[in-house]
């Protein structure tokens, strides 16, 4: 589906990405999992082209990617509806269904400042899963929720993915929401600048956070990411 | 309750400065009670001249106003989205942005003629910088942050990209610089018509201070104090209306 090789990055003498290698899957929820600022949003951005690629490649099956941004990015003078509408190919009454179907039609004539901080999420994971992308990519675009909210949005991820069927390269510094949400997780390492490992994640994903948190397998992968992230933080 | 508090101090310094008249601290001769000169300008609107005076001016600001818009923004668009042309383009505004645009008058009365030409001109290039420097920092705002980046990733179509996005997001720039612009516009038109003029708000003020009718200037001026204050409540509505979708 997208492979990197060699990619590397600076800004002016620091270097941020070493060498890193990826690849992802068809219909994979792969996460890449590091500490702040060890170039996770970067490695999106330079696979979406919004950043220049200095060196290194990267083969995609298809130019067909969409982002979803941290901060929700909409158009703030356009209605929800007019957002998506802009934004792809359908009209009105489609994107009124879609709405509908995702129960969030009572938002469509609202404008972006009017919404909560989820329920924009929401809107903003629709906005891209309706593209029909063939990789989506996601730059921590939870990290300013509550868990009451955050958990409520990994299940609509979760339920957005089962019914597109598409490819998910998502970046998070957070365990428990990369286990909740991933086939597969990446370890971007700050020493190494670049990606030291990746595992598949075998969980149940019918389950709450907290219902997640107790099972052993969980603790398992947890402690596994969370060595890795502290011998990071020992540099 | 608002509106008590924006004309308060209008009131208040009207209700002073009528005093001051009354018990002789203010001399009246140069500085005429306001209830004079109030009264004096509502006098005026039931003289066709002075009304005409008043047409002719609102004329050569419209003017002024319809050349300007559609320059600034097309010169704005160009520079946002073609570096080359900003890299050429900005420094020149820079260059002459400084200039006292009446220095120039009398050279375009020269160029132009004594005529609407000539004053229009120089209203519109007046109003053009205001308008053209917000219009553009708007537009490379834009260009440079999230909505570029959101037009980017969606491949948004040129006809939404116009008309969705740059046209509605841009409006709080465009009235913020054409709040500035008709300000500057206004005493464009005044300083304007003070020479080589035959009607217009600003010829009846020179004729009044030729004959030294002290009373008149303060009416006209009253009258354009108004205006401003009109111009300045509409566009802060307006500026209000769509920054509201930014909180």
């Amino acid at each position: 589906m997208i492979k990197i090789e060699g990619l590397s990055h600076k800004f002016k003498e620091r270097v941020i990405l070493d060498n890193l290698n990826l690849e992802v899957s068809r219909n994979t929820f792969h996460t890449i999992i590091g500490l702040n600022g060890v170039g996770k949003s970067l490695t999106l951005r330079l696979i979406s082209e919004l950043e220049t690629r200095q060196s290194g490649n990267i083969e995609y099956q298809s130019k067909k990617i969409t982002f979803v941004f941290q901060n929700a990015a909409f158009f703030p003078w356009l209605t929800i509806s007019k957002n998506l509408e802009v934004c792809s190919d359908y009209g009105k009454e489609y994107i009124f269904k879609l709405l509908k179907d995702w129960k969030l039609e009572k938002y469509s004539e609202m404008f972006p400042n009017e919404l909560s901080g989820g329920t924009l999420q929401k809107v903003n994971l629709i906005r891209a899963f309706m593209q029909n992308a063939d990789l989506i990519l996601m730059d921590e675009p939870f990290s300013h929720l509550d868990i009451i909210q955050k958990e409520e949005i990994y299940q609509f991820t979760s339920a957005l993915f089962a019914e597109y069927k598409t490819t998910v390269v998502f970046v998070t510094h957070d365990i428990d929401e990369a286990l909740f949400l991933s086939n597969q997780i990446s370890y971007l390492s700050k020493k190494s600048k670049n990606i030291t490992t990746t595992f598949p994640v075998m969980l149940q994903k019918e389950r709450s956070l907290f219902q997640q948190k107790t099972i052993e397998s969980h603790l398992k992968y947890f402690s596994e990411i969370y060595n890795l992230l502290k011998s990071d933080m020992e540099l | 309750m608002k509106r008590i508090f924006t004309i308060l101090p209008f009131l208040v310094l009207g209700a002073l400065w009528h005093v001051g008249v009354i018990f002789n601290f203010i001399d009246s001769q140069f500085f005429p009670s306001p209830v004079m000169f109030t009264l004096k300008l509502f006098m005026l609107f039931l003289n066709s001249d002075f009304v005409y005076d008043c047409l002719r001016s609102a004329y050569r600001l419209l003017a002024g106003t319809l050349i300007s818009i559609p320059l600034s923004f097309i010169a704005a668009f160009a520079c946002s989205h073609c570096p080359k042309f900003d890299r050429i383009f900005n420094p020149l505004v820079a260059f002459t942005f400084p200039l006292p645009k009446v220095a120039i008058f009398p050279l375009t009365l020269l160029v132009l003629g004594i005529g609407d030409s000539s004053k229009i001109f120089v209203i519109s290039l007046g109003m053009f910088y205001l308008l053209f420097i917000n219009l553009r920092l708007g537009l490379l705002h834009m260009k440079g942050g999230e909505v570029g980046e959101l037009v980017k990733i969606f491949k948004i179509n040129k006809k939404n990209y116009f008309f969705e996005i740059i046209l509605k997001g841009i409006r709080v720039d465009f009235f913020k610089g054409l709040k500035l612009a008709l300000g500057y516009g206004l005493t464009l038109v005044v300083v304007s018509e003070f020479s080589m003029s035959k009607d217009g708000v600003g010829n009846f003020i020179w004729k009044a201070w030729e004959q030294f009718n002290i009373i008149d200037m303060y009416a006209a001026v009253l009258l354009l104090s108004l205006v401003g204050f009109v111009i300045y409540l509409v566009l802060d509505h307006l500026i209000g209306r769509f920054e509201k979708y930014y909180h």
